[in-house]
């Protein structure tokens, strides 16, 4: 477990490295610089955009500026807002709270459907409900959710108005039911496509499971088909779920930027969309490079789950 | 023991799987006289006796019919352009006929009468009309980033599993790399750069047809699936007898991955490809959702929500209906790639 361990931590760290290349090459090495649109103004003098260049320390050859700017960033300075010129790292500090509350609710409703419809279609193999739960789980990945999230609102806040359409809590409210009602419609909208994934793959690992000699064995001992299917099934079919679960990370955050783009959310994903909108480039390097490295520690979460988990890795 | 694949065609009746053990005897001879169907001909039996997917799949083309027969809906059908505005229609109703004064354009000051079968927008445009034409670019926009993203999937992945080592180690590093990133992240991202860096934006080319940038965008993230299933074959195929007997006859790396690899992974690209569309249709959609794709007064499916939403009370039709076009489409191509699948999946043993 220690070796497999370290080594596997080890592994992050040329995944990190490229991934701040990757967004650091994307922002600089495309040709243009933000002193490129001053140059083009007729009263702009070469000195004042050498002047300027030197200031956001643009002189300087790419490679430098790569490492100067992996320098801030591992000292957790992500720089100032090119629009607010607020430290982005205090701005995403704010925002990321609200990401991961939406993320969690998301989370533990994805798992409160998808294992015990994906374990019952899998037991009632065939059958009517299987049958609905296989078409409604490719409706699921199917459906945009942006639209689901919509038609919700239409539905549950338009017509019913049963639900708030936004924000995380009413002005003046934030009690414990108050932030429930606000949460819901988010966090299903973000849950339904993972919801959908993850019942079908609990069915078709059941399945896989269910045909084992050591469940007939089980069954042969004359044990309850509950404890058949929860202890001796479930219990292995869901060593898989662990990476999956680790693997659908980056969909939540591309799914939170939609979503709580719509519910008005104050999280990192309506963080970098409103950043995107006004261009402000610190700050979307900021967020994408906080959820990858958070995709990147949730994977690593995941296999070290995984091996401790499973005594075959334990072992090895 | 049977394995589960041949269970399951035993299972839905197949022919094949039944009969084969009884002509290893009779008459081989004659077998080896008359021609077997060709491969494709078993997959598209296999795919027929799955009534779902034959639906899905007449639903896709009805669908691609739809979208890419626009210029003929717009002039047969609805008789309007996407974009003819009539100010007097605006949140039109479905079915409702509006005769209105022209002013400018060839009809300028005649009176036309127009009937809106799906209703009109917030400009008085007619749905119908622009739901064809955004369909034809949400479709155009998928097919040509999947074009882009199986290109580059196929020849990274090929590389990768073909020759191994160090090449394979940092090609598939290079996977995780873009894997790692959430990926509306990054698309909005790179379009925030290309859409405002005045060396692209200033050519002619984008203020035409800037939505041609919109795949290369997309195809960033969307080729590392097809690198790693291509990875995963070719490292699994490069060993095989039939492989090394080529080598040995002296042909090149070129001609044994073209000739003799490429053909045995055709039915798991076209596989990967199908099931890659409903993904790539929901990536374009997201995107011009949030006008980060293709940009107004270029109707999509996505964006043609993108204002809708403003008037969900007042008219909740512009909000259902791109929103369902999507939905139909995805889930179509979905049913359908499943049933290719088990059709043409190499393993299912006939």
């Amino acid at each position: 477990m220690g070796t497999f361990l370290i080594r596997r931590i080890l592994q992050c760290f040329p995944l990190l490295i490229g991934i701040t290349l990757f967004v650091f090459l994307l922002i600089n090495a495309v040709p243009g610089n933000p002193v490129g649109d001053l140059a083009l103004n007729p009263g702009t003098r070469p000195e004042d955009v050498a002047r300027i260049k030197a200031q956001l320390g643009l002189d300087q050859p790419l490679y430098k500026r790569y490492f100067i700017w992996v320098g801030n960033v591992l000292r957790g300075d992500l720089g100032k807002s090119m629009v607010s010129f607020r430290d982005v790292r205090t701005e995403i500090g704010n925002r990321l709270p609200n990401t991961i509350k939406l993320t969690v609710a998301a989370f533990v409703l994805s798992l409160l459907f998808s294992i015990p419809i994906g374990i019952y279609s899998a037991i009632k193999r065939n059958s009517i409900f299987d049958y609905v739960s296989t078409v409604t789980s490719v409706a699921g990945v199917s459906i945009p959710n942006f639209w689901l999230a919509l038609m919700l609102i239409l539905f549950f806040a338009v017509r019913l108005r049963w639900l708030p359409s936004g924000g995380t809590q009413d002005i003046g409210g934030g009690g414990l039911s108050d932030q429930l009602k606000h949460v819901i419609m988010p966090a299903f909208a973000l849950a339904f496509v993972q919801l959908a994934g993850w019942t079908r793959y609990i069915r078709g690992q059941m399945l896989e499971v269910i045909r084992q000699d050591y469940i007939r064995t089980a069954r042969a001992k004359g044990l309850r088909e509950g404890v058949v299917i929860f202890r001796h099934a479930f219990r292995n079919a869901l060593l898989p779920l662990v990476t999956l679960f680790g693997l659908s990370i980056p969909q939540f955050f591309s799914g939170a930027l939609i979503i709580e783009t719509i519910f008005s959310w104050p999280g990192i994903g309506r963080l970098t969309f409103d950043a995107a909108v006004s261009r402000d480039y610190t700050m979307i390097m900021g967020t994408v490079l906080l959820s990858s490295t958070m995709v990147v520690l949730g994977n690593l979460l995941a296999d070290v789950a995984y091996g401790l988990l499973d005594p075959r890795i334990k072992q090895g | 023991m049977v394995s589960g694949r041949d269970e399951r065609a035993v299972q839905r009746g197949d022919g094949a799987a039944i009969a084969q053990p009884t002509l290893a005897g009779a008459g081989r001879d004659k077998l080896a006289r008359t021609k077997s169907p060709s491969y494709a001909l078993r997959a598209w039996r296999r795919f027929k006796r799955n009534r779902l997917s034959l639906v899905s799949m007449v639903i896709f083309l009805i669908m691609i019919l739809f979208s890419y027969g626009a210029p003929l809906i717009s002039k047969y059908v609805t008789k309007t352009g996407f974009g003819d505005q009539n100010l007097q229609a605006t949140f039109a109703p479905a079915g409702k006929t509006i005769s209105a004064i022209q002013i400018g354009g060839p009809n300028s000051g005649k009176t036309v009468t127009t009937k809106y079968i799906l209703g009109a927008d917030e400009l008085g445009r007619d749905v119908l009309t622009r739901l064809a034409y955004g369909g034809r670019i949400s479709l155009t926009v998928s097919f040509l980033t999947l074009a882009i993203a199986l290109t580059v999937g196929l020849l990274i992945g090929a590389l990768a599993g073909y020759y191994g080592g160090w090449v394979d180690t940092i090609l598939m590093r290079l996977v995780d790399v873009f894997i790692s990133i959430p990926g509306l992240f990054v698309l909005i991202l790179v379009s925030t750069t290309i859409n405002n860096n005045k060396l692209i934006t200033g050519t002619s080319f984008y203020r035409t047809s800037g939505w041609l940038v919109l795949p290369f965008v997309i195809a960033i993230l969307s080729w590392t699936g097809i690198s790693r299933l291509i990875r995963g074959e070719f490292l699994s195929l490069k060993s095989r007898d039939y492989v090394e007997a080529a080598r040995v006859l002296g042909s090149t790396d070129g001609r044994i991955i073209v000739r003799h690899i490429l053909p045995n992974v055709v039915p798991i690209i076209i596989v990967w490809a199908t099931l890659a569309i409903p993904g790539l249709i929901l990536t374009e959609a997201a995107l011009s959702y949030l006008s980060f794709g293709v940009q107004i007064p270029t109707p999509s499916w996505g964006n043609m929500l993108t204002n809708s939403t403003q008037y969900f009370s007042r008219s909740p039709g512009l909000v259902v209906l791109p929103g369902a076009l999507i939905f139909i489409t995805t889930m179509a191509v979905n049913l359908m790639g499943n049933g290719l699948r088990d059709a043409l999946d190499p393993r299912l043993n006939d």
